[in-house]
């Protein structure tokens, strides 16, 4: 199994009525691109959001909706919206009905399917999530704790 | 307690409050107020009636009757209220409890209370009380529950 090295990158990321969307604006507290699963990191201040990885102490508030620059306000999906998530992988892709967790790897902001243990759960795949590409998620965030 | 063996037919609209739906593909009959899921290896978009042995975390209450193949088959999703039904015709769910995929294989996308000890897959909690048999209003908030 690869992993990606670059974030891919795509123009619509949204898959829900925006009319509908529970979308909630946050700001960048470093440069996010579209499509990056972000989280709300201690220490960072109230209502940053940055690209999220697994080795950092945060659970899931949902998946970018723009790209943004540091300090830029930034529109995220969070519970509940359909929308698109990123592979984390460049050679295995993700089966639908997998429930999703926050990848640890160099790129920020990806998906993998969650096996056990404790994780950062996204929400669940609709569909196939083909290795280095898009799939559609809905967005369900919680922390899995496994004593 | 016995487990329910048919899907009870739902009286009133299924949709209490919420606005967050989606249209999925029913890959089997579904009952208005059924529990669903979308599992591993059963197709892109594709719903079933939510059962503990598909372990799959359940997405929503389906909003309407459908045959294998309907598309369009709307889903509440997470967020909305809405009614979903008892797996069993002997015990009453308390308002306020978890709510787990049911265990009862003869009747898919029925309800149980979770009781702890188990990582389990759970739709929501319950805002009513769930009559044995019949139906009670659930907040949509579906995750693995965790064993502490």
């Amino acid at each position: 199994m690869a992993d990606i090295s670059t974030f891919p990158t795509r123009a619509t990321i949204l898959v829900t009525d925006p009319q509908i969307a529970p979308l909630r604006t946050f700001t960048a507290y470093a440069a996010i691109s579209a499509g990056q699963v972000v989280t709300v990191d201690p220490g960072n201040g109230d209502n940053y959001v940055t690209a999220g990885d697994s080795d950092g102490a945060a659970p899931v508030v949902g998946v970018a909706l723009y790209g943004a620059a540091a300090g830029a306000p930034i529109t995220v999906c969070t519970a509940g919206c359909i929308c698109y998530v990123a592979n984390e992988s460049g050679s295995d892709a993700v089966g639908e009905g997998s429930t999703l967790m926050l990848a640890n790897v160099d790129v920020a902001g990806c998906v993998l399917a969650y096996a056990s243990g404790a994780g950062y759960i996204v929400g669940v795949a609709l569909e196939d999530i083909a290795a280095n590409g898009w799939g559609r998620a809905l967005i369900m965030p919680y922390t899995e704790v496994v004593a | 307690m016995a487990a329910i063996s048919t899907f009870t037919t739902a009286t009133d609209r299924i949709l209490v409050h919420g606005d967050n739906q989606y249209t999925f593909t029913a890959a089997e009959t579904l009952y208005a107020g059924q529990v669903v899921q979308v599992i591993p290896g059963g197709g892109d978009f594709l719903i079933y009636g939510g059962k503990l042995a598909n372990t799959a975390v359940p997405i929503g209450i389906v909003d309407q009757n459908a045959t294998s193949g309907d598309t369009d088959v709307t889903v509440n999703l997470y967020g909305c209220v809405c009614y979903g039904a008892n797996a069993d015709d002997g015990t009453a769910i308390e308002a306020g409890s978890a709510l787990k995929v049911t265990a009862n294989t003869s009747c898919d996308g029925t309800l149980q209370a979770w009781a702890g000890g188990a990582t389990e897959y759970i739709i929501g909690i319950a805002v009513t009380d769930i009559a044995a048999d019949g139906f009670g209003q659930v907040l949509i908030c579906p995750h693995l529950s965790t064993i502490a």
